[in-house]
């Protein structure tokens, strides 16, 4: 499925501030990363670490104020073929491209569908738009699109309202509306986080089914790793509004070069296992002692310096570069040389 | 929705007979009665006296007169009333509808001064124009009505003596109204009514303006609107039907709340304008314990009072998909 090498979507050096009343939030803070064309590439990170700004900048749906897109560039490939700066698009171009070209999913599906209009009318508003048709023919879209994600008696749903269906059920209402447009890319910012286990499992598994019909790309966000070697073909750790490690997902689980990504990997049980483990958090990242840092104030050097056991005194000196460790796997650790597999397992 | 009106009904029996009880023997427990004036008066006869008790049923114990006042009133007759000798009904019902025509007025440009205001006020939030209308709205909040009444009326006034032009600010017709076509006669009656239901308008619209802008903001934060947004919705979608139509239910369910004071704001403003609606003749039936019209308007705007929250219920059903009517 994998177009090797044609790059979709490819965010350079992206900067997104807030401005507060407490002084400028660096929520991302210099992002640089691309998605191939039919890839999932999964952003993986604790809470706060910038994540849903990323994408929300993406799409341009940063609230401005306070937010503000401060530096860098978004290039898109969009369904007719022409690259585009996301970044600099005037707004009307950039409407034809939400829902259209790139979609989105959201973490909350209780709260993220209107609770006045029914999910077919939701679902043909998108359709409506982008597809050039009238409301009968987009409800007729609609309810196919129910149908295309598992949503028994599609006929009768599609003129429910959201309170009438359960969470699993309003998040496939969401992908049936995300997808309705075929779009190159799909966004999904922690689409599973909010559902109880046997949910998740089955919403991940209609992802990655529907992913293989439509060959759109997905930009996987979660702050569970386990989830990750489950979808994804490449991984971005971010931690603080910077990207602290990049590669491929096996490489990344047989050797993680940044500390970081050591402590997440070693708050899941195993790969693969997450689902079968009943009775657990489901956010295993607590893992690792100590919080995110306060973008309001983050360390002068490594970010992760106050929370790492193989910090020295170099590591607060200045901010580490994101360096290439061999075949497209990058690390922003000072140290990254000395960490190899075995090192991982002993010490860690 | 059939067994839902049928419910309501029932329901607002119980309403309607405790309202009915407390005013009838209220008015009673007032010292004399509509006949103590001409007690007074040396040149009417205590034959006569009798003769009127009689005729009014005031001869009879308290309890008897209530019965006999509910029973009648089931068959459509509310009674008499002394001072006019004519049937309440007759006389109260017209006031009532041109208290009625203020009151729908002063709603219309109530909700068309605070919905705009309020939207525009949380769509360009901290703009200069929003400072402004906050700090206006701010000054309205604390302005009583009655000063603001007064201040329109002067100013009324003054502009008139200045432009010459006939801007009513007092009655519902003008001299000239049966010489005028029909529909010159609804322009005439509509330019009377304008300045003191916007009066009245103006002076609520502050709270109401408040409430919009809040709701607006808090919605406009909401998922599902970012979810519009990420459908690539126009600006104007995401405002209107996505954020607005939200924005507005918690308003909608208060409408049936807002009528008594509605009943009140009108009446006063009747008062002030000197507006033939029900409220200047109920005083005066108060002041001349008129029993029977007194008790008859009660019991008009409590029904009245029970139709308009049956309204707003019906119309927060049909507005929010999640509320059962049935
Ligand atoms: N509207 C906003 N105003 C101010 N700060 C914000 C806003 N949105 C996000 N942030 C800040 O940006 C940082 C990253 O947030 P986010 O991207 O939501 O994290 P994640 O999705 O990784 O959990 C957080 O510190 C958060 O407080
Ligand atoms: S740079 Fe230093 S503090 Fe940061 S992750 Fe590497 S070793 Fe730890
Ligand atoms: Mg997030």
């Amino acid at each position: 499925m994998t177009h090797q090498g044609e790059v979709l979507l490819a965010v350079n050096g992206l900067k997104t501030y807030f401005n507060t009343d407490d002084g400028v939030v660096k929520s991302v803070d210099g992002v640089t990363f691309h998605i191939n064309k039919g890839e999932t590439l999964a952003v993986v990170g604790e809470s706060g670490s910038g994540k849903s700004v990323t994408s929300l900048s993406v799409m341009r749906l940063i609230p401005m104020p306070p937010g503000k897109i401060v530096e860098g560039e978004v290039l898109f490939t969009g369904k007719d073929g022409k690259q585009k700066n996301l970044v600099t698009l005037p707004e009307a171009e950039m409407r034809k491209i939400r829902g259209n070209d790139i979609s989105m999913i959201f973490q909350e599906p209780m709260t993220s569908l209107n609770p006045v209009y029914t999910v077919g009318d939701q679902i043909a508003e998108a359709v409506m738009l982008h597809q050039n048709k009238n409301k009968k023919d987009a409800m007729v879209v609609a309810t196919d699109m129910l149908r295309f994600v598992g949503i028994p008696a599609p006929e009768k749903r599609v003129n429910e309202y959201p309170h009438q269906l359960s969470g699993g059920m309003r998040q496939r209402v969401m992908i049936a509306m995300a997808l309705s447009c075929k779009p190159a890319l799909l966004i999904a910012d922690e689409p599973t986080t909010a559902l109880d286990v046997t949910i998740q499992a089955q919403i991940l598994d209609l992802m990655r089914k529907l992913q293989s019909e439509v060959g759109m790309s997905i930009l996987f966000i979660t702050h569970n790793l386990g989830v990750v070697a489950e979808m994804a073909d490449r991984v971005v750790v971010m931690y603080g509004g910077r990207v602290v490690e990049e590669g491929d997902v096996v490489e990344i689980f047989k050797a993680p070069r940044h500390p970081y990504t050591m402590g997440l990997l070693n708050s899941i049980p195993r790969p693969g296992e997450y689902v079968h483990v009943p009775g657990q958090p489901k956010g295993r990242l607590e893992a690792i002692p100590g919080n995110v840092p306060n973008p309001l104030n983050l360390p002068v050097g490594c970010a992760f310096e106050p929370r790492c056991k193989f910090a020295v005194p170099d590591c607060s000196k200045a901010v580490p570069a994101l360096e290439d460790t061999g075949q497209g796997h990058m690390a922003r650790c000072i140290r990254w040389r000395e960490f190899d597999q075995a090192q991982h397992e002993v010490s860690a | 929705m059939i067994p839902f009106l049928l419910r309501r009904l029932v329901q607002s029996i119980p309403t309607l007979l405790l309202a009915s009880l407390l005013i009838f023997f209220v008015i009673q427990l007032a010292p004399g009665d509509f006949l103590t004036p001409a007690k007074l008066n040396p040149n009417i006869s205590s034959e006569q006296l009798a003769a009127l008790e009689r005729n009014f049923g005031l001869d009879r114990p308290a309890w008897q007169q209530y019965l006999l006042w509910m029973g009648n009133m089931f068959k459509g007759d509310f009674g008499l009333s002394f001072q006019y000798q004519q049937p309440v009904l007759d006389i109260i019902w017209p006031r009532i509808l041109n208290s009625l025509y203020l009151a729908v007025m002063s709603l219309v440009l109530f909700y068309s001064i605070a919905i705009p205001l309020g939207v525009y006020g949380a769509v360009r939030q901290n703009s200069p124009g929003d400072n402004a209308i906050n700090v206006v709205l701010y000054f309205l909040l604390g302005f009583p009505s009655f000063f603001l009444a007064l201040i329109v009326i002067y100013f009324i006034l003054q502009l008139r003596n200045a432009t010459g032009l006939d801007i009513p600010i007092g009655g519902m017709t003008s001299n000239n109204f049966d010489e005028l076509p029909v529909f010159g006669q609804m322009l005439d009656v509509l330019k009377h009514l304008i300045i003191p239901a916007l009066v009245l308008a103006i002076s609520d619209a502050a709270g109401l303006t408040r409430v919009i802008r809040g709701q607006m903001l808090e919605v406009m934060r909401s998922d599902y609107v970012r979810t519009a947004r990420a459908k690539g919705v126009s600006e104007r979608t995401a405002i209107w039907k996505h954020t607005f139509r939200n924005a507005i239910l918690p308003i909608v369910a208060g409408i049936g709340g807002l009528l008594p004071a509605l009943i009140s704001g009108v009446g006063f403003l009747e008062v002030v304008f000197a507006y033939p609606g029900i409220t200047p003749m109920l005083l005066t039936a108060i002041g001349t314990q008129d029993l029977y019209l007194i008790a008859g308007f009660t019991v008009i705007t409590t029904v009245l009072l029970i139709v308009g929250n049956v309204i707003s219920d019906i119309l927060l059903a049909v507005v929010d998909p999640r509320v059962k009517v049935a």
